[in-house]
């Protein structure tokens, strides 16, 4: 964490030391099989259990890191955040946390949909998720409402650069350029 | 009007008073449907409840999009916005269940996590901001239940939303997880239920209603959104609803563009106007439907309104 800004040398290695040590690690430990998670995960009822949240914790638990974050088998990224499996787990193992760590760690792989790139790039283009349009301004007006302001963008893009999003950005857009590229 | 004794302590020794707060908009009501944000001004006015801007408000940042891209940004944005409320020394108020599960965490997790805390302020100190954790960040609906209360909502009703009948979709982040955002009941919320009943509404039961909107899962799984979706509308229109009322714009665009891709995906025909909890407050208090931008809506509900004697 202190070294943030020296990019990871493996984030398979980053993410075996998140998942084994210190809170996250005793988590993972805990959880005891039962499929409860995947029991209340609706995307489960409706991938018919392709995509689930207890192989996925299993899988971390195990050490198949490779599998969920650059195979992305299971899929994490069909999880819908909703968070029940974290609220009925009756282990209270801190799956939000878990998958959250996953999916960071899969986006150091540039293994992350464009949905989300696009959406944290708005972020650091314009300092917010959804631009403001001419349409909008107007809408704003007419309504009576006061007018959008932008906020310190130079602010916004250093902390994203000090933070790593801005490099995960840039990874991206360069696989995505190369693979254009060859095609 | 009730008082909570947090937002009591937190204001105090400040120049703001207890009804005073940092409205936290969020990108997608403020860029995107800004009808929204009219009724919670109309209301919260109403209500004597003083609503400040803060122009140097970015992104929360949305704890789907940009915290599975990256937790350490996520941090450092969300505490460089609780930085900026500090200033002012105002609790926040959010009318998205994203931006206040945001705005929230991050709080919780910088003062549970000193050394997380460290990282993020030395990156704070680049731009000159202190997060100092001396903040409450509020959802709008905790707001009006806990620090106005029943009591003073339901005194305001000049035209009560009475036969009406009304199926609330209260979405996954305004309750979950809980440990972090402390609002109502993780599982079966029912403030904004208290509040519609406040109003003279009926509130139906249905079975599929604390089930997500799966707009998170349509970021890389249409189907299974769709498929979610289907369950949700199916059971909707099971228990009659007139309206459906929902208290995030991420879901609330979701249930309002889903209702099209319901007839592209099975041939199912829905057609059920969704309306925030804001705008129903506000036909409520006596608000015309056009100066609140109800002609702004996808699916169209001015014309049934009229029907149960609305303007």
């Amino acid at each position: 964490m202190e070294n943030e800004s020296i990019p990871p040398e493996s984030p398979v290695a980053c993410l075996r030391d998140d998942l084994t040590t210190g809170e996250m690690g005793i988590s993972l430990n805990i959880c005891y099989n039962c499929s409860t998670c995947s029991t209340i995960c609706p995307v489960a009822l409706e991938t018919e259990g392709k995509f689930n949240p207890r192989s996925i914790i299993q899988l971390a638990n195990c050490g198949f890191l490779e599998r969920l974050i650059i195979d992305l088998e299971p899929n994490v990224w069909d999880c819908s955040m909703c968070e029940l499996c974290q609220e009925a787990c009756p282990q209270h193992v801190d799956l939000h946390g878990i998958f959250v760590t996953v999916k960071n760690a899969a986006a150091e792989y540039e293994n992350i949909p464009e949905s989300y790139t696009s959406e944290t790039g708005q972020v650091y283009l314009f300092g917010k998720a959804v631009p403001l349009q001419p349409a909008i301004v107007k809408r704003r007006e007419k309504l009576g409402l006061p007018p959008s302001i932008d906020t310190s963008l130079n602010e916004i893009q250093l902390l994203m650069t000090l933070s790593g999003a801005k490099a995960i950005l840039d990874a991206v857009e360069k696989k995505k350029a190369t693979t254009e590229e060859a095609i | 009007m009730a008082t909570n004794p947090i937002t009591q302590d937190a204001t105090e020794s400040t120049a703001s008073g207890p009804n005073d707060f940092e409205l936290f908009v969020g990108c997608t009501i403020q860029n995107r449907i800004p009808f929204i944000e009219k009724s919670a001004r109309y209301v919260f006015e109403k209500l004597g409840i003083t609503l400040h801007d803060n122009g140097e408000f970015a992104c929360c940042p949305d704890p789907v999009g940009v915290q599975s891209t990256s937790h350490d940004t996520w941090l450092t944005l969300g505490a460089r916005n609780l930085a900026l409320a500090e200033e002012s020394n105002r609790n926040i108020v959010s009318l998205c269940n994203g931006c206040s599960e945001t705005l929230k965490a991050v709080n919780h997790e910088l003062k549970e996590h000193p050394e997380e805390r460290k990282v993020v302020q030395s990156r704070l100190d680049e731009i000159g901001k202190t997060f100092k954790g001396s903040i409450e960040v509020k959802h709008f609906i905790e707001l009006l239940h806990e620090h106005v209360g029943i009591p003073a909502i339901k005194s305001l009703v000049i035209k009560p939303l009475t036969g009406l009948k009304i199926a609330i979709h209260p979405g996954c982040h305004y309750s979950r997880p809980h440990e972090l955002v402390h609002t109502d009941d993780p599982m079966e919320p029912i403030y904004p239920r208290k509040i519609l009943e406040a109003l003279g509404a009926t509130v139906l039961d249905y079975q599929e209603e604390n089930m997500c909107c799966g707009s998170g899962v349509a970021r890389n799984n249409q189907a299974a959104a769709d498929g979610m979706l289907k369950r949700k509308y199916a059971s909707i229109q099971d228990a009659e609803a007139d309206i459906i009322a929902a208290i995030c714009p991420s879901c609330y665009q979701q249930l309002e563009v889903g209702q099209k891709n319901m007839k592209k995906a099975y041939g199912m025909e829905v057609k059920i106007p969704v309306l925030y909890v804001t705008e129903l407050m506000a036909i409520a208090y006596g608000g015309k439907m056009k100066d609140l931008g109800f002609q702004f809506h996808q699916v169209k509900p001015m014309k049934l309104l009229k029907e149960f004697g609305f303007e």
